[in-house]
């Protein structure tokens, strides 16, 4: 039964594109259900995976493979088979129920759009590239999901999103496609040098990890490895939107429609992340240990940084945008400590910054409809008239700050334990993030929903039911990490102490 | 002289055999060219394309009959090559695949081009029709011959037909413009190549690559420069027939210029010309001192990569922009000949010859449904602008889905045949441990979404500027020659395999 899940998972969607496209033009609301109903049979099939996950192993689950492409003398005489092979383990299970729960609550936090035809469809091909990203366990296979977002980006914040739409679709567009040449690069360089350990051509991630793992170093020479994971790392450093390539998050979640940023926020600028732990921390350990301190002092400048552009800013979403930047600093951070409180750390910040980006950009989207700005001077006093939207925000920019009890405060309890160890002077420097935090979170809030209200936010209409439902599942599982932690570190602590023990050996 | 191992040596009663799609084309170029003078007007215009592809279709069978033979035991030997006076003329899998492409590709054109008579009356259908013949003849030559002067009759037999055919519309002015531009540089460049050849012949006393390639070796530490030089004059030549910068500024204006359909053969058909011209020139004659020669191919490749998608960024006219992204797709063909410099095995040339391959059948594909669309969509709209394709999702959902799955291609998105064949050339840069080559050619393929993606914003996202919606009216065999470019360019994009498994048994050179 389990057999073809993780398929169904990614190519439901696509599926709900194709039916989408036979579906007559002018009806508004027959696309709605067929998106709700192709992201919602993913969920719930992401929920049962869940529930028969073994989270003691730390090998692969509910593993598809097949042969896909054969290309012959493509390492000497062998030939390179790609494999179309899905699969599951405990770090990639969070980003799986992560993308599972921000993609559905998306479509139902999608208004009434016009053309909302196209825009489902692309919406849903967006979710089949996210899925592919998480579940593919063949490098090839993964660029073509991470490659396969940028297409309907394009066309979901050109059609549908503000007023600067196509100039900021094409930097999107040409900022993550030049990442994806790093990526590329460092893939495919990847697999040859896996193939000179083992004389066989493959893409497959699990081979090429166990060929690096045992690789004698005049095979693979460590500045090899070097090389390798500098140009990844300039990859992940674009895709993730950090300093100084940060500069397309703030634009794009500005211009982007609500639904589209919640999916950005909570899972699209995730898949650096989650290159940076699958193939950086997976297979190049040494060379990750080697740019530690680089790292860290990326981090740290990000931290601090993002925080400090984040108190200057006037849009909402653009400071939602630097927040997130700066929460996406305490991954490197943890990363670059190497141990498993700091791993955990950065999957822990992975995971709640995509939770409560998704809940954040929900909320000031929801905010604008009302008020038809997100400026923060334009807003005030809107504890008045929309109190339980006003309540909501403020819950979730205090789990965005990280008070205890919210996932927020664990993951940054667990990445900053980590990174003392290893850099105590940085660490120390990293926490002002924290206070920055707490300072341009709570500053703008009180400018947002306290004080007096004018005339013209007046009367406003408060949350209606629909709305409830991405609310409060977000609410309810950032507080669910908060205080039940192990629920996330169970799933992952496998995955990442078999990461650290190859660091120690 | 007696041959080289693994080399059957045939007849010339065996002519046929060999040479049985060339002699095909040729047959029916001289029969329309007579039907035409006895037929009446009418009848002529009707009847000469549907035979010309006719005959291209029974050239394209016989070119997969010849396959066997390469691999026929009854043919003289396993996987040996045949071969007519003594190494003048070559039957292997590599000349077969090219024909295959050529045959396709014209017939194609062909078949566009029915629309474009219908559209053209004072165009003459039937010298139109047997030029194509002649030059796609002209082009099977280049990609089975093994000796100079073969060679270059080949080369001239498709230049001279293609000249005359991009200046088919006589009182056009801009087509008159293009065609004398594409015949004053194009014969130059044959000069040039034949300036080189004759270098080639001095230093080894011979015209024929296979026995020319041993001497070559052998004079190489005596006559470098000289026979350095050879190689970039040859190298200049062939580079203008692909337009490979710096010497493509006439490719834009002829692409222009030319017929659409004719812009299509020539961005497809003859540029698939030259790439067997220069793999087999390069591959043979210089097979053993290609490490020495190597790097002006990786410069030339690098560079065109680079201007052609540069310049591609400012170009408003669709034809132009085309022209510049074909530029850029000599480029990437280049690559994986490039990289053979630093190519450990001869695995590494099988690997190679799959990756061009592959990409000119993807590049087929994607080349002509692309121009199928355009040819349909400038005319209803009156200008050759970007601005004709405004809003052509509302009008035309089927021309704007189709437009957008080949621009996708050419920009190398997945999915499409243009991912893989990308890849798959990709491959052989890192394979060679070209990393830097690799990375530009995916960095100056994001640059090209700017491009690419500008023709998808005027068809999706900007509003008509027409403000009748009129339904389109796509004439039958361009709707024909766009359902064939999407299924090709899917199914290579979803299944490669269907191309692939096919490539990885071939016996390239013979063997």
């Amino acid at each position: 039964m389990m057999g073809n899940l993780l398929t169904l998972i990614v190519f439901l969607p696509l599926l709900g594109a194709l039916i989408l496209g036979f579906v007559p033009r002018s009806n508004d609301s027959q696309p709605k259900a067929v998106a709700m109903i192709a992201t919602l049979l993913p969920l719930l099939f992401a929920g049962i995976l869940y529930a028969n996950f073994d989270s003691g192993q730390t090998g692969m689950q509910f593993t598809e493979s097949h042969d896909w492409i054969h290309i012959a003398h493509a390492f000497q005489d062998k030939s390179l088979v790609i494999g179309y092979s899905l699969g599951v383990d405990g770090l990639s299970m969070p980003f799986l129920l992560l993308t599972a729960v921000v993609t559905f609550l998306g479509v139902l936090a999608t208004k009434h759009m016009h053309r909302a035809k196209e825009f489902y469809i692309w919406y849903l091909i967006l979710v089949t590239g996210l899925y592919g990203c998480f579940l593919s366990l063949d490098l090839f296979l993964f660029f073509l999901f991470l490659e396969m977002t940028l297409v309907p980006m394009y066309f979901l914040i050109g059609i549908w999103g503000g007023d600067r739409k196509g100039q900021v679709a094409t930097k999107f567009l040409i900022y993550r496609g030049l990442a994806s040449v790093g990526i590329l690069v460092a893939f495919v360089a990847l697999a040859y040098k896996a193939a000179m350990v083992t004389g066989v051509m493959t893409m497959d991630m699990i081979a090429i990890t166990d060929a690096f793992a045992k690789a004698p170093a005049d095979v693979i020479t460590s500045s090899f490895k070097q090389g390798i994971f500098l140009v990844l790392f300039l990859a992940i450093l674009i895709e993730e939107a950090f300093f100084p390539f940060h500069t397309w998050l703030p634009d794009t979640h500005e211009q982007a429609p609500t639904s589209i940023s919640m999916v950005v926020g909570g899972v699209l600028m995730k898949i650096g992340a989650y290159v940076l732990f699958r193939i950086g921390v997976g297979i190049l350990p040494d060379a990750v240990q080697y740019f530690a301190t680089l790292i860290a002092v990326i981090g740290v400048i990000n931290i601090v940084y993002a925080a400090l552009v984040a108190m200057v800013q006037r849009d909402w979403r653009r400071l939602l945008a630097f927040s997130a930047i700066s929460h996406m600093g305490v991954v490197l951070l943890g990363v670059a400590a190497m141990n498993q409180a700091g791993l955990q750390g950065g999957v822990f910040m992975t995971i709640s910054s995509g939770l409560l980006s998704g809940l954040l950009f929900f909320l000031i989207g929801a905010i604008k409809e009302r008020t038809g700005t997100t400026i923060i001077g334009a807003l005030g006093g809107l504890s008045k008239p929309m109190p339980i939207l006003a309540g909501f925000l403020l819950v979730a920019a205090l789990g965005s700050l990280g008070l205890p009890g919210m996932s927020g405060f664990i993951s940054e309890i667990l990445a900053f334990m980590g990174a003392f160890k290893a850099f105590p002077v940085l660490s120390a420097v990293g926490t002002l993030g924290i206070i920055l935090a707490a300072v341009y979170l709570l500053w703008a809030m009180q400018r947002t929903t306290y004080g007096p209200t004018t005339a013209q936010l007046e009367g406003l209409p408060d949350a209606r039911a629909v709305e409830y439902v991405p609310m409060v599942v977000l609410v309810a599982l950032i507080i669910l990490i908060g205080v039940y932690p192990s629920i996330l570190g169970d799933l992952v602590n496998h995955t990442i102490s078999s990461y650290v023990t190859r660091i120690g050996g | 002289m007696n041959g080289i191992n693994g080399v059957t040596q045939l007849a010339f009663s065996d002519v046929w055999r060999v040479m049985a799609p060339e002699i095909l084309l040729v047959l029916g170029g001289f029969l329309i060219l007579v039907l035409d003078l006895f037929m009446n007007k009418e009848s002529s215009r009707r009847l000469s394309p549907q035979l010309g592809i006719l005959f291209l279709i029974a050239a394209f069978v016989m070119t997969i009959r010849n396959f066997g033979l390469v691999s026929d035991q009854t043919a003289g030997g396993t996987g040996e090559l045949l071969n007519l006076s003594n190494m003048l003329y070559v039957l292997d899998d590599f000349g077969n695949v090219f024909k295959l492409l050529f045959t396709a590709g014209t017939a194609l054109v062909l078949l566009m081009s029915i629309d474009f008579f219908k559209q053209n009356p004072e165009v003459k259908v039937a010298e139109y029709t047997y030029l194509m013949l002649f030059a796609t003849t002209g082009a099977m030559v280049m990609a089975s011959s093994l000796d100079l002067i073969t060679l270059f009759v080949g080369l001239e037999l498709l230049s001279i037909s293609s000249y005359v055919l991009v200046a088919m519309r006589r009182n056009h002015a801009k087509s008159a413009e293009g065609g004398m531009k594409y015949l004053v540089i194009g014969s130059i460049a044959s000069a040039m190549a034949l300036y080189g050849m004759s270098f080639l012949y001095g230093v080894t006393g011979q015209t024929n690559l296979a026995y020319g390639a041993q001497t070559v070796i052998q004079m190489w530490l005596q006559f470098k420069p000289l026979l350095t030089l050879a190689f970039l004059l040859m190298l200049i030549g062939f580079g203008v027939k692909v337009s490979l910068v710096p010497f493509h500024q006439w490719s834009p204006d002829t692409y222009e210029g030319a017929p659409n359909p004719v812009t299509a053969f020539l961005a497809v058909v003859s540029k698939a010309a030259g790439f067997a011209l220069i793999l087999r020139t390069f591959l043979w004659g210089f097979s053993g001192v290609f490490g020495d020669v190597y790097i002006y191919l990786v410069i030339l490749a690098a560079l065109t990569m680079v201007v052609g998608n540069v310049a591609a960024l400012s170009q408003k006219n669709i034809k132009r922009l085309l022209a510049y992204s074909s530029v850029a797709q000599a480029g990437y063909l280049l690559l994986p000949l490039a990289v053979l410099g630093k190519g450990k095995s001869i695995d590494n040339i099988w690997l190679a010859l799959g990756q061009t391959s592959f990409y000119l059948v993807a590049y087929l594909f994607m080349t002509m449904g692309a121009f199928a669309v355009l040819t349909v969509v400038t005319r209803q709209a009156g200008n050759e602008t970007l601005e004709a394709f405004r809003g052509l999702w509302k009008r035309a959902p089927f021309l704007a889905v189709s437009m957008a799955v080949f621009v996708l291609s050419m920009a190398g998105m997945p999915l499409t045949a243009g991912f893989i064949g990308k890849f798959y050339i990709f491959l052989g840069t890192i394979n060679t441990e070209m990393y830097w080559l690799g990375g530009l050619l995916f960095a100056t393929s994001a640059i090209a979404f700017y491009y690419y993606f500008g023709v998808l914003k005027a068809m999706f996202l900007k509003d008509s500027a027409v403000q009748s919606h009129d339904k389109i009216q796509v004439p039958v065999s361009l709707t024909v020659t766009i359902a064939i470019g999407l299924i090709g360019t899917l199914a290579l994009g979803i299944f490669p395999d269907l191309l692939m498994k096919f490539l990885n048994g071939l016996h390239w050179f013979g063997q």
